[in-house]
């Protein structure tokens, strides 16, 4: 579904960012994507998401090779891929609803076809009073909640997360970690980037590490069924 | 940028009438000029000049001017204490034709002369094709106004539809973040500009209207041949209000191609 292979990211002239990132992620796949912070995490998310672009080495999503798809041809891609960032990326002039209702409207839907479903979701995120409010009213959770149900909304085939629990109590972390997992379940790819430890401790997922720019560590599949048998492993490989 | 546009338009148009009401009025009428000449009376050569011309296919009317006409055709230039009698001057005839079947006017001219000598036909040509460039002149000075006006608008849209996505810039990035395409970007920049386009343009024709009404007032086009009527007619104002839908129309395509070259720049 994913696949780098050599990758590097400068911004600008700058220095690069990303360092010969290779790795592939299957599909209805789930990984963490760790590291400390100024490590990359965010970049490599830019880079899934098309909002940027490699400066050397070859990136397929979806079977296309980025360097040779057609730039008309990326939105259908995006589509493709729901992202929850870490500063929310809200529309400050539109209402939760339609923020989270944005995707399938840019899709062309009527809202008629969407309307049931945003309502539903947003409650489901406990904020089905606040579908009217604008994020400038939104508490920092009330705003990560409502980037998420923008992310899930459209069900789609990639679900990108740059510390989608930063902001929540506990509770709330966890029904939304189970809300990715259940995507995760029905086939979307989910890739969650963290530095909180103490979630991949309590979920038995791959980790992608970054340090510096390069990509450190990546679980391999028979690492993680062993890991899968053993949780205790995981934090014996971290130290 | 509409006012001005309305203003220069309403401008053209009214000159453009002012020309046709000169050249209306002077195409019905030509005048035979009749000097003295040495051995045949005025008195005779006008008696022969008006026979030939009531006899001339297309001529409507003829009649010989009169002492009080002729006098007051010269009081601007000699005052009021002159004694036509005493004077050498040439008598004239008002000669009323038919506009559709004008006569021939090379024919009736030498025609004139056989039958009096010191006959002279004016058909006003000159003074016709003097005034229509003369008005041709001023209603090009006033469409190129607002052809100037129309580039200064597209500018100025280009200006600010760059200051628009540069400004929402983040917006545009969660757009296309979510799957939008360019043209679905471009769309909104368009329709935001097309209603502004709009509402300008109904502010501009407005202010133009209320310009053109106290014009209106304050001249009067019937004492005086050179100024225009401000009135306008029902298709000066239809084309009037053709102005704030081609300001809006100009607004939406100049942001939607502005907005499609800016984004189609982005990753």
């Amino acid at each position: 579904m994913i696949r780098f292979e050599n990758v590097g990211m400068r911004y600008g002239s700058g220095p690069e960012i990303l360092r010969d990132i290779s790795f592939h992620i299957a599909p209805g796949s789930l990984h963490f994507l760790t590291g400390p912070s100024g490590a990359g995490k965010t970049s490599l998310l830019k880079l899934m998401l098309l909002t940027h672009r490699p400066s050397r080495g070859l990136i397929s999503l979806f079977g296309a090779d980025l360097a040779t798809t057609p730039r008309h041809v990326f939105p259908e891609i995006r589509r493709r891929v729901g992202v929850v960032f870490q500063d929310f990326r809200l529309l400050d002039h539109l209402s939760a609803y339609d923020n989270v209702a944005l995707p399938l409207r840019v899709a062309s839907l009527r809202e008629a076809e969407y309307r049931e479903n945003v309502i539903e979701l947003l409650t489901w995120v406990g904020l089905g009073d606040r579908i009217d409010a604008r994020p400038p009213t939104l508490s920092g959770g009330e705003k990560q909640r409502v980037a998420i149900a923008r992310a899930v909304v459209a069900k789609p085939d990639l679900l990108l997360a740059d510390e989608p629990t930063g902001n929540v109590d506990p509770e709330m972390g966890d029904r939304l970690l189970r809300l990715f997992m259940e995507l995760n379940k029905l086939g979307t790819s989910v890739i969650i980037a963290t530095h909180d430890f103490a979630i991949l401790d309590r979920y038995a997922a791959p980790e992608m590490r970054l340090r510096d720019g390069y990509m450190t560590y990546m679980t391999t599949v028979q690492a993680q069924k062993q890991r899968e048998r053993h949780p205790l492993s995981r934090k014996r490989s971290r130290a | 940028m509409c006012y001005l546009a309305a203003l220069s338009l309403g401008s053209a148009l009214a000159v453009n009438r002012l020309s046709e009401n000169w050249t209306s009025d002077l195409a019905g009428q030509i005048t035979v000029t009749v000097k003295s000449v040495r051995g045949v009376s005025l008195d005779q050569q006008m008696d022969g000049a008006l026979a030939v011309l009531e006899t001339t296919k297309g001529v409507l009317l003829a009649r010989a001017a009169s002492d009080g006409e002729l006098k007051a055709l010269l009081t601007p230039y000699l005052g009021n204490s002159v004694e036509i009698d005493r004077l050498p001057i040439p008598k004239l005839i008002f000669v009323q034709i038919d506009t559709i079947n004008k006569p021939d006017f090379e024919e009736l001219a030498t025609r004139l002369t056989e039958a009096a000598p010191g006959a002279a036909l004016d058909d006003h040509s000159r003074w016709n094709a003097q005034l229509q460039s003369f008005a041709t002149g001023l209603a090009s000075v006033g469409l190129a106004v607002l052809l100037l006006t129309t580039v200064a608008t597209i500018a100025t849209v280009i200006y600010a539809t760059r200051a628009g996505l540069l400004a929402n810039r983040d917006t545009i990035e969660v757009l296309h973040m979510v799957g939008a395409q360019d043209r679905f970007i471009a769309g909104e920049f368009q329709n935001h500009f097309w209603s502004l386009g709009l509402i300008a343009g109904c502010i501009g024709l407005a202010a133009a209207a209320i310009t053109f009404w106290g014009f209106a007032s304050l001249t009067d086009h019937s004492t005086s041949l050179l100024t225009p009527d401000f009135t306008p007619t029902a298709i000066e104002i239809a084309s009037l209000l053709l102005i704030p839908i081609f300001a809006s129309l100009v607004s939406m395509v100049t942001a939607r191609l502005t907005a499609l070259s800016v984004i189609g720049q982005m990753p």
